[in-house]
């Protein structure tokens, strides 16, 4: 096959693909990206070796793999910086070993034996030893605010107390989030079915309109797809890929050719990602994104969380919501 | 020739599967918008009465206080807000209204946000007082002296402005 057959070949497939929407050259950044904005839950390592020496099988599977904000002391230090071990304040029976990117070795070095220390990281435990290791992603300042395990940060120092925050359920308790005690108000909570929003159960936070108010539309939805009294036909309910499709194409009036794109968070969910433009006939513009995240609950239903917005000004917000959503 | 046809009408037939054509469908029970976000976005279009809420409005001392969860939003732009034909909303009953007060140690957090000074947090106390809004003060492990402090400016506000409050 000569060059210019595979040149000509490789343009109409650009071409047939651009006309049905696809996204491959599209550069958009995803922005409630959940894997790359970890929520760290701030726990001691007297909390930490405590939970181990109790009961290793339990702490393993309740820590492994987590982000966790991690205060407490310098056992040792590596001379080039590369291992740090850290104990307890006052529990010192059990070490973790932490390591250290090339980029954080310097500062890990200014550390000394006795000292405080505050580290974003993630546990892991040894599969044959049960050794507890501690991979460092961070150094910090710990938080005046870290006072208990309700404290959860973004690696940026953004803080959530969870105890604060306020539990909405829909689905008959079915389906759990956590919202800001902020946005409980007539002004930000809209319900979509008894507002005649919509026809989903569910809620519009009209972000933009938090404290100061701003004239740039920002929503955040969470709803709750029922496929029992949604679909046309029942035996379409373990269709989710093409429920979630026909759930876009309702809400946009477009969809691209390419499925959502699949997430196994860290926390041991598992989402379909769509991102996608709405342009309000009454507005001029470039319309608002709106990034979907669908929680399937089984084959009863699927939860959609919808992010609408031009600018992403309360996307932490978003993330910390998403963290902490439950389909029960 | 024959045979490079057939090769073009393959290619042709394959990029149409990937572009989905001939994919089975999903039908939903009605063609109402699941959400309707044209009127949700007028929801977001600001009303006098979001404006007026701003004004007046004092901050925490920044030096003293942690940075809040929600994000520092930039003032409004001059921009005249276009016209947009609003789906009105249908008239509720005022929903009542709990703001919580919680004492921790020494410190005293206002809606999660923590009010070093007594002052301020007066201040704000008094703009969200209304009719439908009641005060709840917790004690979270607080030290005496400030719970008994915050007790008593809300017991003063009682008298004054008949704020409603509760303790837990």
């Amino acid at each position: 096959m000569n060059k210019k057959r595979i040149t000509a070949i490789i343009m109409a497939l650009c071409v047939c693909l651009s006309f049905c929407g696809a996204g491959w050259f599209d550069g958009t950044k995803v922005m409630v990206d959940t894997e790359n904005n970890k929520v760290y839950q701030y726990r001691t390592a007297d909390e930490i070796v405590s939970e181990f020496t109790a009961n290793s099988k339990a702490a393993k599977t309740k820590y492994n793999n987590q982000p966790v904000l991690l205060y407490g002391q310098v056992v040792s230090v590596d001379k080039d910086g590369k291992n740090l071990t850290v104990t307890g304040l006052s529990n010192t029976s059990l070490t973790l070993e932490c390591t250290c990117e090339r980029s954080l070795r310097s500062t890990a070095k200014t550390y000394q034996t006795g000292t405080k220390v505050a580290l974003y990281g993630s546990i892991s435990v040894g599969l044959f030893t049960g050794d507890v290791y501690f991979t460092v992603d961070k150094f910090t300042a710990l938080p005046a605010s870290a006072l208990s395990s309700d404290m959860y940060y973004l690696k940026d120092g953004t803080e959530y107390n969870k105890r604060n925050a306020t539990k909405v359920t829909i689905n008959n308790g079915g389906v759990e989030y956590y919202i800001p005690s902020t946005w409980v108000n007539d002004k930000i909570q809209h319900s979509v079915k008894d507002e005649n929003l919509g026809t989903m159960e569910g809620y519009q936070y009209v972000l933009n309109k938090l404290s100061p108010a701003d004239s740039v539309p920002e929503s955040l939805f969470v709803c709750y797809f029922d496929n029992n009294s949604q679909l046309a036909f029942a035996g379409d309910s373990d269709e989710t890929k093409l429920i979630e499709k026909a759930i876009v194409e309702n809400i946009l009036g477009n969809v691209g050719i390419f499925p959502t794109k699949r997430v196994m968070t860290y926390y041991g969910e598992e989402y379909n990602y769509y991102d996608g433009v709405f342009k309000n006939a009454l507005e001029a513009g470039d319309g608002y994104r709106c990034e979907f995240i669908f929680r399937a609950d089984g084959e009863d239903g699927i939860v959609v969380v919808l992010y609408v917005y031009r600018e992403a000004k309360h996307l932490k917000d978003v993330l910390f919501l998403t963290r902490f959503l439950e389909v029960r | 020739m024959k045979r490079k046809r057939v090769l073009f009408l393959l290619a042709i037939a394959v990029l149409l599967v990937l572009a989905g054509w001939g994919q089975k469908k999903v039908e939903l029970l009605s063609d109402k918008k699941l959400i309707d976000l044209s009127a949700a976005i007028g929801n977001c279009k600001l009303g006098a009465d979001d404006m007026v809420q701003d004004i007046g409005k004092e901050t925490p001392n920044p030096s003293a206080t942690p940075v809040p969860m929600t994000s520092v939003t930039p003032k409004p732009t001059a921009k005249p807000t276009p016209k947009v034909t609003v789906t009105p909303k249908p008239d509720l009953p005022a929903k009542p209204r709990i703001q919580e007060i919680r004492v921790r140690g020494e410190q005293i957090t206002y809606n999660y946000v923590p009010w070093p000074d007594l002052d301020i947090l007066t201040a704000q106390l008094r703009r969200d007082h209304d009719e439908r809004t009641t005060f709840r003060l917790v004690d979270d492990y607080a030290e005496a002296h400030v719970y008994r402090e915050m007790l008593k400016l809300l017991s003063d506000l009682e008298a004054e402005i008949e704020l409603k409050y509760t303790v837990e």
